[in-house]
């Protein structure tokens, strides 16, 4: 049977996926120079590796591009199709972050917030989200 | 003191469906390319491969074996599809430090459907990539390059018609090339009402995935008699630059879509003393064809944002200023895994050695030719070529 594709959840990066599962959104920063790495790079290339934290995301964030997806080959992706996904910018740390962009966001929406969603096999993802309308 | 150049190439016939055995696909390549050359492959002493998906790790060992050689080099280059135009600077490097004298360069892959066909193992995993982009529905390269083409138009206003018109002229360049799978004349409306595959890119505009082999000869230039056809090329200038693997962590995002290719294509023209206004003819990699309007702004041909309005009203085909994929591309002819570059390569070696004719008269002399690796234009390879003097 086809399973959905998770993550490895490897050493390094279950802290994170277990810290996502609670609905908790990390980021890799190096705490020399407060720059946000990506995901996968596991040292600050000016810094050493024993330099690096992960911190909570601010709730906010910018989207710099999209797509949506119509048709994918995996059967169990296809099944969630359509659907968006797009790299945002965080906006506290500035780390670039590839996630799943609901549905309700519309393609001109780049004001998000951040937040988790699951999906099947017990998958915990970032997900961006419309902003809730603040009354003035 | 040996200067490498290209002598003889060959690419077997790209199939959708059933393929040949790979490896017998590949070694049937490996002895067009020798023929031509009047050697057998006891004459080589220098193997280098193309990352392949089907061969797996430590490819060139295997065909070293194939062929029954024992070469005194050889490496396997995995920048996945940039490896095409680095396999052939490592080529020169090889011959000239004297650590082979005759190389051969080896690309070839099988489609996903026929790799599960001729073999139960599974296609290995990228670990980062799946780590951080699969579980959210990557479409892999498909969405990535989506994204890229997305910021485009976000950024610089570049529209669908003005991408599709890059797909339509090198259709128009593989009509006459019978190598090419798709060779029914297109227009910018078939290309923008085909499916969507990944807003905005439409199904024409994704590299359609191919089983095939290809590969090259470098010997010394001065084994004249090893000349396949025409004039031997040379190899002037490489440049290589990898700005980002994963699409989070890619430098395009960051700079107003400036990739890899700026500057390793500005270190290879440096190194070959060429500026782009000398360039003759283009192999830019063409998995997509935002990929190709991109690297035609960061070699500098048309100012970064420009590309779009610029691509509407130029003739990309061999009568134009500006030949671009003359064969008709991978867009045509198809992606044969990460060895797909080869294409593209292999039409500007043939056009240079063949002493094909420019629009403005002359020759063609002075060959650029990018590779484009990774799923979000990661890792980027540029080589120049010229007729060897």
């Amino acid at each position: 049977m086809v399973a959905r594709p998770r993550p490895n959840e490897t050493h390094t990066y279950r802290t994170f996926w277990s810290d996502l599962a609670n609905g908790s959104i990390t980021v890799q920063v190096c705490d020399i120079c407060e720059v946000p790495l990506a995901y996968g790079t596991l040292i600050c290339a000016d810094h050493g590796d024993k330099s690096i934290s992960f911190r909570e995301a601010a709730k906010s964030a910018k989207v710099i591009t999209r797509t949506r997806i119509e048709r994918h080959p995996h059967p169990i992706l296809d099944q969630e199709t359509p659907y968006t996904i797009g790299v945002v910018q965080e906006e506290h740390y500035g780390a670039q972050i590839y996630c799943r962009i609901d549905e309700g966001c519309g393609l001109d929406c780049d004001e998000v917030e951040l937040t988790t969603a699951t999906f099947g096999d017990d998958v915990t993802l970032i997900v961006a989200t419309s902003k809730p309308k603040v009354d003035s | 003191m040996a200067r490498a150049a290209i002598m003889s190439w060959d690419l077997s016939r790209f199939e959708r469906g059933s393929a040949p055995p790979f490896f017998e696909m590949v070694l049937a390549s490996l002895l067009r390319t020798l023929a031509k050359a009047n050697l057998s492959p006891s004459a080589i002493d220098g193997i280098i491969t193309i990352q392949s998906n089907f061969a797996g790790p430590a490819f060139n060992v295997t065909i070293a074996e194939v062929l029954g050689i024992h070469p005194t080099y050889s490496v396997d280059i995995t920048n996945y599809g940039a490896s095409p135009a680095s396999a052939l600077w490592h080529a020169k490097m090889a011959i000239e430090s004297k650590l082979a004298t005759r190389i051969l360069i080896v690309g070839g892959d099988l489609t996903y459907q026929e790799m599960r066909r001729q073999s139960q193992r599974r296609p290995s995993p990228i670990s980062i990539l799946d780590e951080f982009e699969l579980p959210y529905g990557s479409h892999m390269a498909n969405s990535d390059y989506a994204m890229i083409a997305e910021l485009h138009r976000k950024l610089y206003g570049t529209t669908d018609e003005m991408r599709a018109k890059v797909v339509v002229d090198q259709r128009v360049s593989a009509l006459t090339n019978e190598r090419a799978l798709f060779r029914d004349p297109i227009k910018i409306d078939d290309v923008t009402s085909s499916r969507i595959v990944s807003s905005p890119l439409h199904l024409l505009e994704c590299v359609a995935t191919a089983s095939g082999a290809s590969s090259l000869l470098v010997t010394d230039v001065a084994n004249a008699d090893e000349i396949a056809t025409g004039v031997p090329i040379s190899i002037e200038g490489f440049g290589y630059h990898q700005s980002g693997f994963t699409l989070a962590n890619a430098q395009l995002l960051r700079n107003g879509l400036v990739s890899g290719i700026a500057l390793a294509g500005k270190n290879a023209l440096e190194m070959a003393k060429v500026s782009i206004g000398e360039v003759d003819i283009f192999g830019i990699y063409d998995c997509y064809p935002i990929a190709v309007m991109i690297a035609l702004e960061d070699l500098g041909v048309v100012p970064k944002g420009e590309v779009g309005p610029w691509v509407l009203e130029t003739n990309l085909t061999r009568s134009g200023r500006y030949p671009v994929n003359t064969s008709g591309g991978q867009l045509s002819c198809g992606q044969i895994g990460d060895a797909g570059g080869m294409v593209n390569l292999i039409e500007v070696v043939e056009r240079l050695a063949t002493k094909s004719k420019k629009a403005s008269g002359g020759d063609f002399e002075v060959g650029l030719v990018t590779s484009n690796g990774g799923p979000a234009m990661s890792c980027e390879s540029v080589v120049i070529l010229k007729v060897a003097n």
